[in-house]
């Protein structure tokens, strides 16, 4: 049994019987498929279902939706810590009821992966690392992913070794962030390098494959607005219709929405079913932000997202030099 | 498989879809970059491939765009003109389904043409042309039993099933819609010889002997009030995102929103896809909502498949795809809720009361 | 009906408001005539079915029935200003063009119903539905095939209650009774005060070769079922209007799904034995 495992259904047990917290919220296998899957814990007896590993690639902060104070635990790799963060800084959560248990990553692999390789696997029975390779046992056969090559896109340039906010922290932080160049921020740079025509038939061409079912903005950490502008009828501000640029409409006020609180995770783009490259929006906004702003979301917790408060000397007022 | 057996060579498929596409909309797999597949109408017949992998591409388009005009109106002093949209001017057929996939076409469209307002779109999908392709693999994630008899289904809503061989489609035309089909371009096909039928039956029963062992069982032979509190939907409500990744996937989906759009004195009104998953499906104006959290949502979802469907229609509202299992970003599978649901209710039966 | 209305479902008939009355601050109803005459003249409803009227451009939404079927040449729905479609039909007003689908539904089962003493009990814009009940039971050419009929009706405070305008008409009609309450009075209000469960075990109507009618806030409902069981009422002899959330009206929009049925094509009318056996998805 992995340390981290053991030592995150200590830390589950400790948090629960005391009554410090009423739920962790955290990772456990699935029973069909063994995958890991989010999960609620509320009794410490329970704990045990908890697991960690670098199948772990669900940022939970998601879940941290909705008006019920609960005082949560919450497993969290460093990146997750970035949205954890903006709702902080946001009070969509309040400090004294989340306790963060940082849980030390190099980074996550995409379980698709494992398809790949083991076209017909139904259950991952065992996962262990053997330096760069993750080999993953199923029913089916084994299938060796690279920690590099197989890696979430995030993973690639992580920006977070180090958890910008924690209470727990366990395993181990890499102290430096990997070499490399980000995969989002470099197809900015190649749309960016494209005509507008170009970049436009680009763009047309992704949002036309969208079918609306939101999973993009309900998957995201930051989306928590109680009732969504997109679903308003009153009035109907984004037409439901997919048929002209309604889709694209959606996209870009959602992009807007985001800028300067995405923490590009990721997660809309990896759970989009039809392959919508929605990462490029997000990820040009934040690079906007960044030039504007000097900062990232959730990088700092003294730094709250800038369209969140106003400040004297804010780069976009005018007068202050900033152009917009 | 009733009917005639014929084969088509892999060369033929392009030239078939050629000549179909006179006097059909032809909706057909092709590659649409990346790894992406899409079932598209069909503009270049050799952009057509039906030995795509069609496991994660939208299907329920097929018969119910996702967004659909049902009229314009514009409105004068002296009155508002309605202008219904106009329907297809072929006859439809799509090419490259799963068996299933067909068959659940074939159910939805089954369900909505029937009682006494027969939907145009279900009218439709219980006439166009469809025309499978039996595996050769079956998806990771489809589960047999409610891929049922794989006879049966490929019967239910096919009119042709190509079993893929050494080199060419062995072709059971299994209705007199799949020889109008056929009639499209005879020249091309040719009767099977016996060695190809048996190709094409070991490829069929291979297909099955790869499904994986399935303990999820059927249809809920409960009332609603027996499963309503069974903790398995709230267990996994935990976790869902109360997005539309399953209902927009799934073959058997129909649920739709009507809304309307106008600028000035002119508007349409169009209906679109809509998800009981998404947490404003049964909010009254009034506020109250009769399904208020996502566990409610979810118990709907299963219970409508697997229960309301064979009680009000005598089908299920699910042939097993697995695409709601696949693509679900959270991971839920509704075949583990339905075992887990059933554990429950044979755990309770064994606690005295 | 017009040929684009037969050759899909989803097209609604041109209808004109003809008339509105004004029921209280936020409630009114629209008396509508079908444009095409022939088909007005014809277009015959079942109380208690509901129909899908159109605000072009601002959507459709559903409303009962309000008028009796037996009132010839026009159409009643009592509407109260809560969303979208509903706003804009009251900005609309008289004279304004609509469209109507339908009728839809089943309705309340009348001829089910002849010789016995019909119950009304209602609250607040839970009457119109009622209404086109009771108004057709009342029509000179339907009275004689019904026994008594009592009126238990309730609202918020006088302010809300609807019909006003009629409650003469019932006091005054054979072999019926009016019986009203409200939450709270005002000033000039010296009728009852009290919730109405408590005015139905006041009025303490008799099962014997009776139905009741029950539509109202889902609370109210909830306190009627059961006054009636107490009284004796069996749940065959219950009937109530499901008012859920519908859409395309005709069974194929999913969003009104309880159970194995959809309340715009099984029901919305059901007795409360046949609701007993729905789950509680409404």
């Amino acid at each position: 049994m992995p340390d981290i495992t053991v030592a995150i259904r200590d830390q589950a047990r400790e948090l629960l019987s005391s009554g410090r917290v009423a739920r962790v919220m955290g990772y456990a296998q699935d029973r069909a498929t063994g995958l890991p899957v989010p999960c609620m814990v509320r009794d410490a007896g329970d704990v045990d279902r908890l697991v960690f590993s670098p199948l772990c690639v669900q940022n939970l902060a998601t879940y941290l939706k909705g008006a019920k104070r609960e005082p949560t635990a919450i497993v969290a790799k460093a990146c997750d810590t970035r949205a954890l963060a903006v709702k902080l800084q946001e009070n969509d959560v309040l400090r004294e009821d989340l306790v963060v248990i940082a849980v030390g990553c190099d980074g996550v692999v995409d379980p698709s992966g494992v398809e790949q390789q083991v076209p017909r696997w139904q259950r991952i029975e065992e996962t262990t690392r053997e330096g760069d390779v993750l080999i993953v046992r199923t029913d089916a056969g084994e299938a060796r992913l690279s920690m590099k090559a197989d890696a979430m896109l995030r993973c690639a340039t992580c920006r977070t070794p180090q958890p910008v906010i924690d209470d727990v922290r366990i395993g181990e932080f890499p102290t430096a962030p990997p070499e490399g160049s980000d995969p989002y921020r470099t197809r900015v740079a190649e749309l960016d390098a494209m005509t507008r025509e170009e970049r436009r038939a680009f763009f047309v061409d992704a949002f036309s494959r969208c079918i609306r079912c939101y999973a993009c903005r309900n998957v995201c950490p930051m989306c928590s607005c109680e009732r969504c502008l997109a679903d308003e009828t009153r009035p109907q501000w984004v037409p439901r219709s997919t048929l002209g640029d309604e889709n694209e409409m959606f996209h870009l006020v959602r992009a807007m929405h985001l800028a300067g609180r995405c923490v590009e995770c990721g997660s809309c783009e990896s759970v989009c079913p039809m392959d919508v490259p929605l990462m490029a929006l997000s990820s040009k906004m934040a690079e906007e932000v960044e030039a504007m702003f000097g900062q990232q979301a959730g990088m700092d917790m003294e730094y709250a997202p800038p369209f969140s408060r106003y400040k004297d000397g804010d780069p976009d007022l005018p007068g202050h030099g900033g152009e917009v | 498989m009733e009917g005639r057996v014929l084969t088509l060579s892999y060369g033929n498929v392009v030239p078939w879809i050629t000549a179909l596409s006179g006097s059909h909309t032809v909706f057909a797999p092709r590659r649409s970059g990346g790894d992406r597949v899409e079932f598209a109408e069909v503009t270049d017949p050799s952009s057509a491939d039906l030995l795509l992998d069609t496991h994660r591409a939208v299907v329920r388009h097929l018969w119910q765009p996702q967004t659909e005009v049902l009229f314009r109106f514009r409105r004068s002093s002296e009155g508002t003109t309605i202008e219904p949209a106009t329907a297809d001017a072929k006859p439809r057929v799509a090419m490259g389904l799963s068996p299933f996939d067909a068959a659940a076409i074939r159910r939805v469209s089954k369900v909505m043409a029937s009682g006494k307002h027969a939907d145009p779109r279900g009218v439709m999908g219980l006439e166009m042309g469809m025309v499978s392709v039996f595996g050769p693999e079956p998806w990771r994630t489809c589960y047999p039993s409610l891929c049922g008899c794989l006879k049966c289904m490929a019967e239910e809503g096919s009119d042709i099933v190509l079993t893929p061989i050494e080199g060419a489609f062995v072709a059971n035309v299994t209705s007199e819609r799949g020889e109008r089909l056929v009639a499209a371009a005879p020249g091309l096909f040719s009767d099977a010889a016996e060695a190809e039928v048996s190709a094409s039956e070991d490829v069929r029963a291979a297909f099955r002997k790869k499904l994986p062992d399935d303990p999820f069982g059927e249809v809920f032979e409960q009332s609603p009030n027996e499963v309503w509190d069974c903790e398995a939907f709230d267990r996994v409500a935990e976790r869902c995102l109360g997005c539309g990744i399953c209902t927009y996937l799934c073959p058997a989906c129909h649920c739709f929103d009507i809304l309307d759009e106008s600028r000035g004195a002119e508007g349409k009104r169009y209906r679109c896809w809509d998800s009981c998953q998404f947490d404003h499906f049964t909010l009254h104006a009034s506020r109250h909502n009769p399904r208020p959290v996502q566990a409610a949502r979810i118990r709907q979802r299963v219970l409508h498949k697997f229960m309301y469907m064979p009680r009000e229609f005598g089908v299920l509202g699910c042939t097993g795809c697995g695409r709601c299992v696949d693509l679900c970003p959270a991971g839920i599978s509704i075949f583990e809720v339905m075992a887990e649901v059933r554990e429950e209710l044979n755990a309770a039966k064994e606690t005295p009361a | 009906m017009s040929a684009m209305a037969e050759a899909s479902p989803y097209i609604p008939e041109l209808a004109r408001i003809v008339d509105v009355f004004d029921e209280t601050a936020d409630i009114s109803t629209f008396r509508m005539a079908f444009e095409d005459e022939t088909y007005n003249a014809t277009y015959t409803f079942d109380s208690g079915q509901f129909c899908e009227v159109s605000v072009f451009g601002h959507g459709e939404a559903t409303f009962d029935t309000a008028s009796s079927p037996s009132e010839k040449g026009f159409i009643e729905f009592t509407v109260k200003r809560v969303g979208k479609v509903t706003c804009a039909l009251h900005e609309l007003g008289g004279g304004g063009q609509v469209g109507v689908r339908g009728p839809y539904g089943h309705g309340w089962p009348l001829h089910e119903w002849e010789g016995k003493n019909l119950i009304f009990i209602g609250g607040g814009v839970g009457l119109p539905p009622l209404r086109t009940c009771y108004n057709e039971v009342l029509h000179p050419d339907n009275r004689s095939r019904f026994g008594d009929v009592t009126i238990i009706y309730g609202a918020r405070d006088p302010s809300q209650l609807v019909y006003t305008r009629e409650y003469d008409s019932y006091r005054q009609a054979e072999r019926t009774q009016l019986h009203l309450t409200v939450d709270a009075g005002d000033d000039n209000w010296t009728g009852k005060v009290g919730f109405v469960p408590q005015l139905l075990d006041e009025v303490a109507p008799s099962p014997e070769n009776a139905v009741a009618l029950t539509v109202g806030p889902p609370i109210m409902i909830k306190f009627v079922l059961q006054g009636l069981s107490k009284l004796g009422f069996a749940d065959e002899q219950i009937f109530t209007n499901l008012e859920n959330r519908m859409k395309c009206g005709i069974g194929k929009c999913g969003r009104c799904n309880v159970g194995s049925k959809f309340v715009c094509t099984d029901g919305p009318v059901f007795s409360y034995a046949q609701l007993k056996q729905l789950p509680m998805d409404y």
